[in-house]
């Protein structure tokens, strides 16, 4: 291994490869993690615990600064004076899309990735799920089943903390889970009316990356249990969420073989035609512009979906014209994102003597139910619903008429109990959804522009009529009155959600990795982060992306063992 | 001063009648000056549009039990908002609101309390409309409200403020009887 600067590289510190840093620390490699974002250490967090009139805007963003620099990122709802520290600004990284096909890319600015910004929501994919492309026909077959990822769901989920409840549910199977959250009365006396007017519709608790039943394991590393502060994205030191700030990259830093570089964004992966393999990574540092190149034997990219892909794409050579391992043309294509938008909420009464203590960090969910205990041929697939009640507080400020003593004592009073529901639907791949370089024209870093082309596609339309109209009708079930609603789509990007665009599958003409997560053709290459994905499903990707991630790890390091690669 | 003085007065009294525990938080608010430092001085109105900004969100916000809107600093917090927050467009929007309250209600700044509620109370019922005059009128209240409840005060005493609750549980507005701040 000495002919090497480092065993593994890991492209990228966030969710997956602060995941792939962990396993190969932790198997004794030497393991160099390279990121393009600014450095953040845990527990450096500079608003967590901030109260409001002590934030110089009270939260808010300057408007001319949110315009010029967070144009998209200010679409993100977790995007406020308190994280902006972690969010990328928007101008100086730029991306283009056409002007009828917005793309709301949201990306972060610091060592952790999204991983330090993310809801937490965690749910398993069903045995549906890694057959759905099988299915219909949409998208290539996914060369693994549920049956193969199992095992590595529950790795993972030991380690980073899921709290949920066991519901034996086979679309949604249960995770190794700490003690779930509580529901709020409403939501309890919901679920029993929606569940006796729709059976087969499930409401459960949110499964959540919290720890409500810390293990050794956990307390070991520093992490405690959450304490219902609800503020995770400024950072939580006391990791009470899962981060890899908080957990995989400490559990890497403590074997003494882990080499974290922040500022350093990977430019391209080298590829010696001579022994087929990729010999190391194009690195420019990011504060002085400077390249160099570090090799390794094993490359492990995780800087996101998107990201990860425009590295793969600009790492061009006389064997590779349109970038490394891509034979087939299939990299950058069957880009997808959730179906996000349309929802309902509703007013509820009977409940005014209730209320809570604490900033639940979940809310429930209600598991996908289309096509699968109900099915429909107006559209494919399903979707399944985030959600939970709330007593409104005093921030409906800006619809309340009045003015005057009692006006304003009024907003001491827990308002009314509401509940609502937002789908997320899963989205069709389709090739001529795609990203694409534009390598006469440079970003500050001197990548290429991305060019992103994504359309959510006349199945998610309809699908999005349905995800508003079901909503509905549980609402009216459980009891709800002034019933709003919206049937608008997101743009893609915005459920954040994104993945596709150098997929796994069985044929090397048509997909870029094996079921390894293995290019087909490089064999020390790996694609372990969203890009890897054949499908989208419609639970929240990250538990997947972590498990796939664990799981090629531990092949790769027997595949090391061995002598293969 | 003398305004920090009735506001020590005022956090002691609401203490007492909220069953006598401040908060850790509270205790924090009896130490500490006004939110924003009150000799800061203002940036983007001159005096007589500050009497009148003054008299509006303090008629919108009145002292009661707490104390009005200018009595937490909402005043300078908009001012704040003008000079460093809002684009110039915002800013201009908020003071378009305050110039058609003027001349809606000549003499604003000198009526009584009472008048000016009246009076007010009239033009705020007219202002749910989709005009721009009323979406830029909601837009200047909002401001206020938001100003009142990030603030220290509007936040710990006239709101239940709880920085590290613990998990979560359900309960009783007997039991927690104070919106939540966060
Ligand atoms: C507000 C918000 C809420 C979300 N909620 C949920 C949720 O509830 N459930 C869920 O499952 N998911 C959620 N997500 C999505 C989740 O955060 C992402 O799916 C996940 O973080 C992606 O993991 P990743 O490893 O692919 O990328 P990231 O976590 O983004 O990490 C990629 C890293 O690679 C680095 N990088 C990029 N390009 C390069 C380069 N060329 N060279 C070197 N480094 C590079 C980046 O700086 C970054 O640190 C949410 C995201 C956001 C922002």
């Amino acid at each position: 291994m000495s002919n090497y600067d480092f065993d593994i590289i890991v492209v990228g510190s966030g969710m997956s490869g602060g995941w792939a840093a962990k396993e190969f620390s932790e198997k004794g490699f030497k393991t160099l993690v390279l990121d393009r974002g600014k450095p953040l250490e845990h527990g450096d967090y500079p608003t967590e615990s901030m109260p409001p009139w002590e934030m110089p805007n009270r939260g808010r963003v300057n408007s001319d600064e949110v315009e010029r620099d967070y144009y998209m990122v200010k679409r993100c709802y977790a995007f406020s004076e308190y994280t902006k520290p972690y969010f990328i600004n928007d101008r100086e990284n730029p991306y283009e899309f056409p002007e009828d096909k917005p793309f709301e890319w949201i990306r972060s600015a610091r060592v952790g990735g999204k991983s330090q910004l993310w809801h937490r929501q965690s749910y398993r994919w069903g045995e549906q799920d890694f057959e759905a492309n099988a299915r219909d026909g949409h998208g290539c077959d996914w060369p693994i089943r549920y049956d193969d990822v199992k095992p590595w769901y529950d790795y993972v989920e030991r380690f980073a903390g899921i709290s949920g409840g066991y519901e034996n549910m086979p679309q949604l199977p249960d995770s190794v889970f700490q003690k779930p959250h509580e529901m709020t009365q409403l939501e309890k006396d919901a679920r029993v009316r929606i569940e006796a007017a729709y059976p087969g519709r499930r409401v459960i608790m949110g499964r959540t990356a919290h720890l409500t039943e810390p293990t050794e394991e956990q307390l070991d590393l520093g992490r405690g249990q959450c304490q219902s502060r609800n503020e995770c994205q400024r950072g939580c030191s006391w990791g009470g969420f899962f981060s890899s700030l908080a957990a995989t990259l400490p559990a890497a830093r403590r074997t003494g073989n882990m080499t974290l570089k922040p500022n350093a964004i990977v430019h391209s992966v080298l590829h010696d035609e001579s022994t087929g393999k990729a010999t190391g990574v194009r690195v420019i540092d990011t504060e002085t512009k400077e390249a160099s190149i570090i090799t390794a034997r094993v490359i492990f990219m995780c800087a996101s979906t998107i990201a990860t892909t425009q590295v793969l794409m600009n790492s061009r050579s006389a064997k590779y014209p349109n970038g490394i391992g891509n034979t087939s043309g299939v990299l950058g294509h069957y880009l997808m994102d959730h179906v996000m938008g349309p929802g309902a909420m509703a007013r509820f009464t009977g409940y005014e003597g209730f209320y809570y203590k604490g900033r639940r960090p979940t809310g429930i969910y209600v598991p996908r139910f289309m096509n699968i205990s109900e099915p429909t041929d107006r559209y494919l697939r399903g979707f399944g619903y985030q959600g939970g009640s709330w007593r409104n507080g005093w921030t409906d400020e800006g619809r309340r008429q009045g003015l005057g003593g009692d006006f304003k004592d009024a907003f001491s009073k827990p308002g009314d109990w509401w509940f609502g529901l937002s789908g997320f639907g899963e989205m069709l791949p389709a090739r001529e959804n795609h990203i694409a370089l534009d390598f006469n024209r440079l970003d500050g870093n001197g990548m290429p522009i991305i060019q992103i082309s994504c359309d959510v596609g006349e199945n998610s339309r309809r699908m999005g009529k349905d995800m508003v109209d079901k909503a509905v009708e549980m609402l009216k079930a459980a009891g709800g009155q002034d019933i709003q609603f919206s049937g608008d789509l997101d743009a893609p990007g915005l459920a954040i959600h994104e993945v596709g665009t150098a997929r796994m599958g069985r044929d090397p003409k048509d997909s870029y990795l094996n079921g390894f997560n293995q290019s087909h053709e490089v064999a020390n290459l790996f694609v372990t982060d969203g890009a890897a994905f054949a499908s989208i499903a419609c639970q929240n990707p990250s538990l997947t992306f972590m498990a796939l991630t664990a799981r090629a790890a531990d092949y790769a390091a027997t595949q090391i063992q061995a002598g293969v690669l | 001063m003398g305004m920090e003085l009735d506001r020590r007065r005022l956090l002691m009294g609401l203490s007492a009648l909220m069953g006598g525990m401040l908060s850790p938080v509270a205790v924090k608010a009896l130490d500490t000056a006004t939110d924003i430092p009150a000799d800061a001085g203002f940036r983007s109105f001159d005096e007589n549009e500050v009497a009148l900004m003054r008299a509006v969100i303090d008629t919108m916000l009145p002292a009661t039990e707490t104390p009005s809107a200018t009595g937490v600093g909402v005043d300078l917090y908009i001012d704040h908002m003008l000079a460093a927050v809002l684009s110039a467009e915002e800013g201009a929007a908020v003071k378009r609101s305050l110039k058609r309250i003027d001349a809606a209600i000549p003499g604003f700044v000198d009526k009584t309390a009472a008048e000016q509620q009246a009076l007010l109370s009239v033009i705020d019922g007219q202002m749910w409309q989709e005009t721009p005059e009323a979406e830029e009128y909601r837009a200047f209240k909002s401001l206020a409200i938001v100003g009142y409840f990030t603030s220290e005060i509007g936040a710990t005493v006239a709101l239940a403020f709880d920085p590290v609750p613990g998990p979560f549980h359900n309960g009783t507005t007997r039991e927690f009887s104070r919106t939540w701040a966060s």
